[in-house]
């Protein structure tokens, strides 16, 4: 059964996937857009960022969402809860894994500071995707409990994530240089990592804990 | 066996009736086949298990027999058992209750002799 | 194949929604589960199908709990009326979406069955599924049930929003694929009349507990309704289990429930007539009326 609860959980991740996609097409197309022939291929080198940003954004609205609509439903279906909750990690894994690698060849290909600051700046993009899908969890674990307040909140976080999107779209390549006149990488880096630690074992705490009571109405 | 189903009597009871009076009116021969309890049920509709008790109990009455691996067939001899058997049952689920209603209303025996003969 | 549970209870707060139920079902049967409105028939099924968790008591197919099983679960079907309002998120699917769902997680999905009903039922599966009718949704629950293939299906008022036509399309597919696979189907109606020919048994619940699990032909064999001038019929009914007495001036109507061997006195001067189901179930489960 292990490979059926998987199959459904894969095509999900590979759903939120294109949606980033998506959005990371979409920005670029915009950036281009609005760019000179010879600053292309710098556009091109942001794909990565509006990816990260398009993957956190809809990350952010999936794992929310998800609490209403696809777990209540798997449950009713004879999915375990045991079974809803790994693979509802397994897939946030996967999108992030995904968009991660993506990212990553996109940059070892092509030459350039624009790359080169990218890579640095990955593993902390990773995380902001990591913590987007707990955040959301979050958010909809908050609003089985307070409808208002969980909208409220996540009205708020996607303002949030948007903004930081169109920062990112505006000044796409200066985005590494942006960081890095807020501070040493590192430790950004060693902050959004012990963030998402914390968020993301409340997350998991919270969801499991739920999920074992949880009672299916459709 | 077309008849519809009614709602005063045990369906089962209804199934086994409807196949004693098919064998009375000729339209099932001894030593022919019976539809099986899958076809009663989904000519009326029925659970299979309850079209299968009214088949039952005329095998145990010994009107039906079933051949293994086939079905169920009619017995030799069977018309005669089931007029043997309404003949005998025509008294208490008619005559019984045609003297009592005649009692409650005060008909005298003489009365419905009378009115007998005179049908 | 067993399904059984025992001393089952589901409280909420301080009602008991589900009161220390024992029931055993077994394969190859069609149940008819019947109650009135909030007698607990749907969480009775849930917890049946470990969609909810029991406050106490444990569900087992085959000895082994139902509960987290994965391989119990891959033997069970709950088909429920699927109520899509806008706080349940469901309603953005589409029909093909939720049937292609199903057919993950039930390890013996026919798709070809499922096409086939799809097809029958003229159903629309590009639609999401707010905007089918009432009817088209008990349809989409009722190809997931027969679809499963599963050998313990639950419908939870599968013909709500049927027409009577759909309605009679519906038993007979049932009894079709009962007799062809003999799968046991376990189905709470309050269309009673019209279900009691196609179950085998009926299982009565009333407030939470089991009131009887019978043979529906055994209890309409054993059931009688009496009725006559008041002392006639009192007299005709000593002694046996008598319900819902119903009177009006003179005259009383009650219900006798006959165990092997009893019978109504006849010798009084009271009219003896066989109930349908759904008289008994009154009976049994409505309140007693004096006009």
């Amino acid at each position: 059964m292990k490979g059926r609860n998987l199959r459904f959980w894969r095509r999900y991740a590979l759903e939120l996937l294109a949606v980033g996609l998506g959005v990371a097409f979409f920005c670029l197309v915009v950036s281009a857009l609005g760019a000179q022939p010879e600053a292309l291929p710098g556009v091109l080198m942001c794909t990565p960022y509006y990816l990260s940003m398009g993957c956190a954004f809809g990350l952010i609205l999936c794992c929310f969402s998800i609490h209403i609509s696809y777990l209540p439903l798997i449950l009713a279906m004879g999915s375990t809860r045991r079974e809803a909750f790994w693979g509802f990690l397994w897939c946030r894994l996967l999108v992030v894994a995904a968009a991660a690698v993506l990212s990553l060849f996109l940059w070892l290909l092509l030459p350039g500071d624009v790359a080169r600051d990218g890579l640095t700046l990955l593993p902390l993009l990773v995380l902001l995707m990591l913590l987007a899908a707990s955040l959301g969890s979050l958010m909809g674990l908050l609003y089985q409990r307070w409808r208002g307040l969980g909208i409220l909140v996540l009205a708020v976080l996607s303002g949030v994530v948007g903004a930081g999107a169109s920062i990112t779209v505006m000044s796409s390549s200066r985005g590494a240089a942006l960081f890095s006149r807020l501070g040493p990488l590192g430790a950004w880096t060693a902050v959004g990592a012990a963030l998402w630690l914390l968020l993301g074992a409340a997350d998991l705490l919270l969801t499991r804990s739920t999920l074992r009571r949880r009672e299916v109405k459709l | 066996m077309k008849e519809q189903l009614t709602e005063s009597k045990s369906i089962y009871l209804q199934i086994s009736e409807m196949i004693e009076t098919d064998i009375l009116r000729g339209i099932l021969l001894e030593e022919e086949q019976v539809p099986s309890t899958n076809e009663l049920a989904r000519l009326y509709t029925i659970n299979p298990a309850t079209a299968g008790k009214g088949v039952n109990l005329l095998v145990e009455e010994g009107i039906l027999y079933k051949k293994r691996g086939i079905g169920m067939f009619v017995a030799a001899g069977a018309r005669e058992a089931i007029l043997k058997k309404r003949r005998k049952s025509f008294e208490e689920t008619h005559l019984a209750p045609l003297l009592r209603e005649a009692e409650s209303l005060g008909i005298t025996r003489e009365e419905l002799i009378a009115m007998i003969r005179e049908k | 194949m067993k399904l059984q549970c025992t001393d089952l209870v589901k409280t909420y707060g301080t009602l008991h929604a589900v009161d220390h139920i024992a029931l055993t079902l077994e394969q190859g049967k069609i149940y008819g589960l019947i109650g009135r409105n909030g007698a607990g028939k749907t969480t009775l099924l849930s917890l049946l199908t470990a969609q909810n968790p029991a406050t106490a008591g444990e569900v087992t197919l085959d000895g082994a709990p139902v509960w987290e099983n994965r391989e119990a679960l891959g033997h069970l079907c709950f088909s429920r009326e699927l109520n899509i309002s806008p706080e349940t998120g469901l309603g953005n699917l589409k029909v093909k979406e939720y049937l292609r769902i199903a057919s993950i997680y039930y390890p013996h999905w026919d798709a070809g069955m499922a096409q086939e009903l799809t097809e029958l039922f003229c159903l629309p599966v590009k639609k999401k599924l707010q905007k089918l009718s009432k009817g088209m949704l008990s349809m989409v629950t009722i190809i997931v049930a027969l679809a499963s293939k599963a050998d313990f299906t639950f419908l939870d008022e599968p013909v709500a929003g049927l027409d009577v036509v759909a309605r009679d399309q519906f038993y007979k597919l049932l009894l079709e694929e009962y007799s062809a696979t003999g799968r046991t189907f376990v189905i709470s109606t309050h269309i009673i009349e019209e279900a009691a020919d196609v179950l085998e048994e009926v299982i009565i619940l009333r407030e939470g507990k089991l009131l009887m699990t019978e043979n529906v032909q055994d209890l309409l064999d054993s059931a009688r309704y009496v009725s006559g001038k008041a002392d006639e019929v009192d007299a005709a009914v000593r002694g046996l289990e008598v319900h819902h007495a119903e009177s009006m001036g003179r005259s009383k109507g009650v219900t006798v429930l006959l165990k092997p061997g009893e019978a109504v006195d006849e010798s009084r001067e009271v009219t003896v007539q066989p109930m349908s189901l759904q008289k008994i179930f009154v009976a049994l489960c409505g309140e007693e009326v004096q006009v």
